[in-house]
């Protein structure tokens, strides 16, 4: 953790609320992609956003392991995350939204250079890609989703999501695998 | 004694992931120089795992990303 966080943190606790504005910047980007990568939807990964930030400011008095911070907040939006999805109910949310892949983001799944990377390719990728990944089991999703998109160790995730490091790595290979099988006409 | 290493699938996912011993990188390398499917199966799913951090880079509405961010502090000034 960067001393500048460590700093905020400990200047909210004593009540200074611009600090947690460091909090905010330094966990935004990280809190909506896990977001988004879960739900598919850019409004609902914005709503996370805020309410996760709420229930971090109100808890940040009790935290006395600074250290284990990251860890709390990336849990508290993660658990929002697939609460929102819960929340459903089966309702069909578009994931096609306001948010968008920057044209400068290459995704490429075949290694055939012949393929014309025409955007609407690209899209539709893209498209299939979140799909694919929105239709993974809770459990497996969300492993997917901290360790290989937001990069955290196989032991980080076991903490955040309870879970010995053999379920980790059992469960991230299947969502590997299912997304795969998903996205097959791409590859 | 025999070396004991993974299945082809799960020895993938161990390299890929930086996790595969020494001894079964050994026996994994002759694997993709005897078996072209496991060499395109790595492929496969190195590109896959380099295509899932695209979702880190997704932008969002500049105006609903500020409107997000003055909700979280109106918020939190509320109640302080």
């Amino acid at each position: 953790m960067s001393s500048e966080l460590q700093v905020a943190i400990g200047r909210c606790k004593e009540g200074d609320q611009n600090a947690f504005k460091v909090i905010i910047k330094a966990f935004e980007r990280r809190i909506l992609a896990i977001a988004y990568s879960i739900l598919g939807n850019s409004d609902e990964a914005l709503e996370v956003m805020q309410e996760t930030f709420f229930r971090v400011y109100k808890s940040i008095g009790r935290i006395k392991n600074e250290a284990g911070f990251s860890r709390f907040i990336l849990k508290v939006a993660t658990n929002y995350a697939i609460d929102v999805k819960r929340r459903r109910h089966g309702r069909q949310v578009s994931l096609d939204d306001e948010a968008v892949l920057p044209a400068s983001v290459q995704i490429r799944l075949s290694d055939d250079r012949t393929k014309p990377d025409t955007i609407l390719e690209r899209n539709e990728l893209w498209n299939a890609l979140k799909a694919a990944v929105a239709s993974l089991p809770d459990k497996q999703r969300t492993t997917l989703v901290l360790h290989d998109i937001d990069g955290l160790s196989k032991a980080e995730v076991g903490k955040i999501m309870d879970c010995p490091q053999g379920t980790v790595r059992s469960n991230l290979h299947i969502a590997r695998k299912k997304v795969k099988a998903k996205l097959e006409e791409f590859i | 004694m025999p070396v004991q290493c993974p299945t082809p699938e799960e020895m993938i996912h161990q390299f890929i992931d930086g996790e595969l011993s020494k001894t079964c990188r050994k026996v994994f390398a002759t694997m993709l120089k005897d078996d072209p499917e496991i060499k395109e199966e790595l492929a496969a799913y190195t590109r896959l795992v380099a295509a899932l951090k695209a979702f880190r880079r997704v932008k969002y509405p500049p105006d609903k990303l500020r409107q997000a961010r003055t909700a979280i502090m109106e918020r939190i000034s509320t109640a302080a």
